[in-house]
């Protein structure tokens, strides 16, 4: 559906973007991530043929954007950063403007009951909330009835419930078989949506691959933690397969080694009669994998 | 077509709810018919001519309209467009990049016909006023102003980096030519030294031309105006062309 060959872009003397390439198969949800200034948005509006790219090759549904700019909006839609209307516009008339535009646009009443805004069709999009208005830009995204969509960091600045709403619409049209690019900071988000995810710093890609495999390659341990009367640390430094052991009032927690099954390091507590009140087990997360792969938000300043 | 008549229509509805356009181009011209025309009537002056204030004054009016469409709103809302995106989203759609600022042109453009509409039915209602020179000519000597002050503010709309900017420099277009080139005082009243001045600002000969016509001129006896217009439209059309960034 999508593929980007070698993309590099400029701005002056500063490279946004730095060879990139990836290909976006048909009905995956694609995520590409990374810190603000990372250089998302730049490779969307490149992608778009919307900004000139310096170098490299793009194909969107075998298409050369810039080329074929009429014909590729008719098959995509397109949600920016940052809400795109004009003043004093009501929600009725932007969904009427933009299926102007299209031969053979869904009804947006339709898209609008779908979306829960049936009843917001006379108001103002400037009186809309973040999260109806971001919902108000996937419906515009879909009008076209388009094969691919490409949505820019729809839910930064949306409540954590607001977001979660949009993860279900997202999922949804993955359902109506709809190929899915998306930009996020949010690693959480990422998991939880994408199939499969390119991370980026500083306009290159770090890794890419299906999110599973990107938490695999950073080779992150299990954190186990257990309520425990035990005070002693010394009773558990020689377990196998544990490292980094750390006590706090009551409780331990210590990194399980992957290739350690949990059953071995509870039955290794147990020889040692180490009394268990509590465990939890945390897997490494997509968001453990970022910030070892990129670092935190100051390594990206 | 379907498309170019809702963007248009859509942008319409708009302008209309947009106070401050609505007020200066439609109700203040209007209103300062009413009082001027209050204040001095529109009896036959023998100075002016045997001419009335109304008048006088009409085309002179008729600039002031243009001037709120043509250097307020026309750039404001580009400018604005272009800061909230909205360009840049009409440029992923399949409509021709170029329509809607083509609908904002044209529909600033209707506004205006409007607006001068009004202003024609207050006066005539109200003063008895009736036009002594040619309603074509009028209209050619109109749609020549309106061009040049348009171009002037597609080239604002093409120069300013923000929407603030865009502010700042249409008020300072705006208001000198508002002031200083006979739509509020007659040009006739400025000393021999300010009349030189205010022959730089393109709307002085716009209304110049308009208020000579409408007051019975030929177009031919405008032909210095007719080219300081033509020309400062031609300069700023091609500079804003050049210049004109979507994002």
């Amino acid at each position: 559906m999508l593929e980007v060959e070698g993309l590099v872009k400029r701005y002056g003397q500063k490279t946004a973007v730095a060879d990139v390439s990836f290909t976006v198969g048909k009905g995956e949800i694609f995520g590409l991530l990374g810190p603000n200034g990372a250089g998302k948005s730049t490779i969307i509006e490149c992608a778009l043929g919307i900004k000139k790219r310096d170098a490299g090759s793009v194909r969107v549904l075998g298409m050369e954007p810039k080329a074929n700019r009429r014909a590729l909006f008719k098959r995509v839609g397109v949600q920016f950063q940052q809400s795109a209307y004009q003043d004093r516009i009501r929600v009725r008339e932007a969904c009427v403007l933009i299926s102007s535009l299209h031969d053979r646009p869904l009804p947006y009443g339709e898209l609008l009951k779908d979306f829960g805004l049936a009843d917001k069709e006379r108001q103002m999009v400037g009186s809309l909330s973040g999260g109806e208005r971001q919902k108000l830009s996937i419906i515009l995204a879909l009008l076209p009835d388009p094969e691919m969509v490409f949505l820019d960091e729809l839910t930064t600045g949306l409540d954590p419930s607001a977001r979660r709403d949009m993860w279900q619409y997202i999922q949804y049209l993955q359902q109506r078989e709809i190929t899915v690019f998306l930009t996020t900071h949010y690693m959480e988000e990422a998991q939880h949506l994408c199939d499969r995810v390119c991370m980026l710093d500083h306009g290159r890609i770090v890794i890419q691959d299906t999110v599973p495999r990107v938490i695999d390659a950073c080779g992150l341990t299990h954190i186990v933690s257990i309520k425990t009367d035990v005070r002693d640390k010394d009773l558990l430094s020689d377990m196998k397969g544990i490292s980094d052991i750390q006590m706090e009032a009551g409780v331990v927690h210590f990194s399980m080694d992957r290739d350690v099954k949990l059953i071995d390091v509870i039955r290794q507590l147990d020889e040692r009669r180490v009394d268990i009140a509590e465990l939890n087990m945390k897997s490494p997360s997509l968001e453990d994998a970022y910030l070892h792969l990129v670092g935190g938000e100051e390594a990206a300043v | 077509m379907k498309a170019y008549l809702t963007i248009f229509w859509t942008e319409m509805k708009l302008i209309f709810r947009n106070f401050i356009v609505v007020f200066f181009s439609i109700i203040f011209p209007a209103g300062m018919v009413l009082l001027f025309g209050y204040m001095y009537g529109n009896d036959p002056i023998s100075e002016w001519g045997g001419y009335g204030m109304v008048d006088i004054s009409f085309g002179a009016y008729v600039g002031m309209s243009i001037c709120v469409t043509g250097l307020m709103s026309l750039p404001l809302t580009l400018a604005q467009y272009r800061q909230k995106k909205v360009l840049k989203q009409f440029k992923a759609t399949p409509a021709s990049s170029g329509s809607l600022l083509a609908s904002q042109v044209v529909m600033n453009f209707i506004f205006t016909v409007i607006s001068v509409i009004l202003l024609y039915l207050v006066a005539r209602i109200v003063f008895g006023y009736t036009m002594a020179g040619s309603f074509c000519l009028f209209a050619v000597a109109f749609l020549l102003t309106c061009v040049c002050i348009f171009s002037i503010g597609m080239l604002i709309a093409s120069v300013a980096p923000n929407e603030r900017t865009a502010t700042v420099i249409c008020y300072l277009v705006y208001f000198p030519m508002l002031f200083l080139s006979g739509a509020t005082m007659p040009y006739e009243m400025f000393p021999a030294g300010m009349q030189r001045f205010v022959n730089i600002l393109p709307l002085t000969h716009g209304i110049k031309m308009m208020k000579g016509v409408s007051l019975g001129g030929q177009l031919s006896a405008y032909g210095t105006e007719i080219a300081v217009l033509a020309g400062v439209a031609l300069v700023c059309a091609a500079l804003s062309a050049v210049f004109f960034k979507w994002e």
